[in-house]
């Protein structure tokens, strides 16, 4: 049947049952945590664009993830699209706006440092984020430093879980199937060499500026989960530690590996809250401690990630299409 | 220029800085010919590659193909226009595997749009399939079939020399550049190898300019034969002129290479 294979309901389906799952089983803190994964995974595996599959390195994604969180915060305080029972459609709707600003932002910040090779962009990017910050920092009417109160969440908690598994799941199918085709060959040969891959005919500075929007676009979209699930903004939320978490969430999972990104992201959302009783045990805060001891011990023991660049399906027997 | 003429150089020279590495080169390639380009080494002969393939901007001269001047061009659109090369050092994308290495050069402007790839359309799978089919063609010539999901870079040197050419070859070129093919191989895989590249040319109409320094080699099989030492094109003519060519025997002999 052909809307068995239709990616759209799988997706719905896929966040209807997780919100389900949370709702009938976990308790709220629970269900917080799980948001956390799923903006989590949205920032992590589109970082992987940019710093794992064309090579470059970012360091501004809290500030791409900032302009989606205080656009769509903004429109959600000020402007309903849709009310009554199609409330929650507001929601898909300012991610998609979050994340449109935020592409805009990515445009004008890749095009010129992404025509220059080398370590432009990782300097560019910090210099951008730290400028958004300050910007939202002196900028009173979105509450200057004192943040952005009342941030509508969804109402039910089914319909906000639901929206985070549908925004995370959704960005998993874009980014998958992207990197899964040409435009993904083309990403990986940027990494690989660039001069190469420009004697093969790819525009490797159009290349690298797309990969660089679509990341952007996605960072906005987390943004804007995040302002929503929170409820609350402010611009310390977005500083440069942000950035750096993401990038340590791609390199553990493995540059250029979708899945180990989400596996990271899960993974370094839990930890920290898994090890909370141990510190109303112990009465310390060892958490970061063994949080990046663990980093460091498994960066010693698989320095090149979690997954390196395999993605789930090199984990399984698959016939590979066209093979006979 | 003939109507026939393919590329052409004009007095084309290139420095860095104060050091004169291509000194007022005139070439010309005919459509379909086999050209040898050889000299001894650090005459400047991948120079001359780079600045066809828009990698190097001449300081100063002409450059054109097919008519029109490439003076300005980025290396992606050299390769677009059909002049494609391959490495002296084997640039292969190497942590991919070699039908990924292929489908690279097939990417040109982009197949499909970002939507077809999201949403899988026609258009993708289209390709896709059109692809993995060249991508096969490709390597049955060259008889690689079998090699086609290994990692391009845990292959011997011989295999990823010939891999780089059938990756040049995916570009669809109707200029064929080759920088050193045979270096590094041993004298059977060299034969095997210059009956291929006279192959593919028939097959694939090609023109092809090939770098040797093996003065032996190229003689074989090019038609016509661009000597160049020292930045400067010496002598230039069929092969039997070349290997009779007083300037081009001192070239070699001073150089030590002849022969290797
Ligand atoms: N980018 C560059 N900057 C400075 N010198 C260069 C550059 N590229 C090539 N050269 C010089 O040009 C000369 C010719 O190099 P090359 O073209 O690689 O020689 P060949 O391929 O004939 O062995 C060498 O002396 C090399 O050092
Ligand atoms: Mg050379």
């Amino acid at each position: 049947m052909k809307i068995l294979r239709s990616a759209l309901l799988w997706l719905i389906l896929f966040s209807l049952g997780m919100a389900a799952f949370s709702q009938g089983i976990l308790n709220p803190y629970q269900q917080l945590i799980l948001s956390y994964i799923a903006i989590n995974v949205i920032l992590a595996t589109s970082l992987n664009l940019v710093n794992g599959f064309c090579g470059q390195f970012s360091l501004g994604h809290a500030g791409f993830m900032a302009v989606g969180a205080y656009v769509s915060a903004v429109l959600s305080l000020h402007f309903k699209v849709f009310t009554g029972s199609l409330d929650f459609l507001n929601f898909p709707f300012y991610a998609l706006a979050g994340g449109s600003v935020a592409a805009v932002a990515g445009w004008l910040v890749g095009m010129p440092s992404l025509k220059l090779r080398g370590d432009y962009l990782a300097i560019v990017t910090l210099g951008f984020g730290e400028i958004i910050r300050v910007i939202l920092l002196n900028m009173e009417s979105v509450g200057g430093a004192r943040g952005l109160y009342g941030v509508p969440g969804p109402t039910n908690f089914f319909v906000g879980t639901a929206l985070a598994f549908f925004l995370a799941g959704g960005t998993w199918l874009v980014l998958w199937r992207l990197t899964q085709s040409s435009f993904g060959r083309a990403f990986l040969s940027v990494k690989e060499d660039e001069v190469a891959s420009e004697c093969m005919g790819v525009n490797t500075t159009q290349t690298k500026v797309f990969a660089f929007v679509v990341s952007s676009f996605f960072a906005g979209v987390g943004g804007s989960l995040f302002a929503h699930t929170t409820n609350y903004l402010n611009p310390a939320s977005f500083q440069f530690m942000k950035s750096v978490d993401v990038v340590i969430m791609v390199v553990l999972g493995g540059m250029g590996s979708l899945t180990g990104s989400v596996l990271a992201a899960i993974f370094v959302t839990i930890l920290p809250e898994a090890l909370r009783p141990l510190q109303e045990y112990t009465g310390v805060d060892l958490r970061m401690v063994i949080y990046s001891l663990s980093l460091i011990l498994l960066m010693i023991l698989r320095p090149q990630g979690l997954l390196g660049s395999r993605e789930w399906n090199s984990f399984f027997p698959f016939k590979k299409r066209g093979a006979k | 220029m003939s109507a026939s003429s393919l590329l052409s150089l004009k007095q084309t020279s290139i420095q860095f800085g104060g050091l004169k590495v291509l000194t007022d080169l005139n070439m010309e390639v005919q459509s379909g010919e086999l050209v040898g380009l050889i000299g001894p080494n650090g005459a400047g002969k991948t120079t001359v590659f780079n600045i066809i393939s828009g990698i190097y901007a001449p300081t100063s001269g002409e450059l054109t193909f097919r008519g029109s001047s490439l003076l300005g061009k980025k290396p992606f659109e050299v390769s677009r226009e059909g002049i494609v090369r391959t490495f002296q050092n084997i640039r292969l994308f190497s942590t991919l595997s070699v039908v990924q290495n292929i489908g690279i050069a097939m990417h040109k402007a982009g197949p499909y749009s970002f939507w077809s790839a999201i949403l899988r359309s026609k258009k993708y799978h289209s390709f896709e399939d059109q692809f993995l089919f060249r991508a096969k063609e490709l390597l049955e010539i060259f008889g690689l079939s079998h090699l086609a999901e290994e990692e391009a870079g845990s292959l011997p040197y011989g295999i990823q020399r010939r891999i780089e050419i059938i990756r040049a070859l995916a570009a669809s070129p109707k200029l064929l550049l080759l920088d050193e093919p045979a270096a590094g191989l041993n004298h059977s895989e060299t034969e095997e190898l210059m009956g291929l590249i006279q192959k593919i040319r028939e097959q694939f109409q090609l023109s092809v300019l090939l770098i040797e320094h093996d003065m032996k080699l190229v003689m074989g099989i090019c038609e016509k034969i661009f000597v160049l030492d020292h930045g400067e094109i010496i002598a230039s003519g069929r092969p039997e002129e070349i290997q009779e060519n007083k300037k081009v025997i001192e070239a070699y002999l001073g150089s030590e290479s002849a022969n290797v």
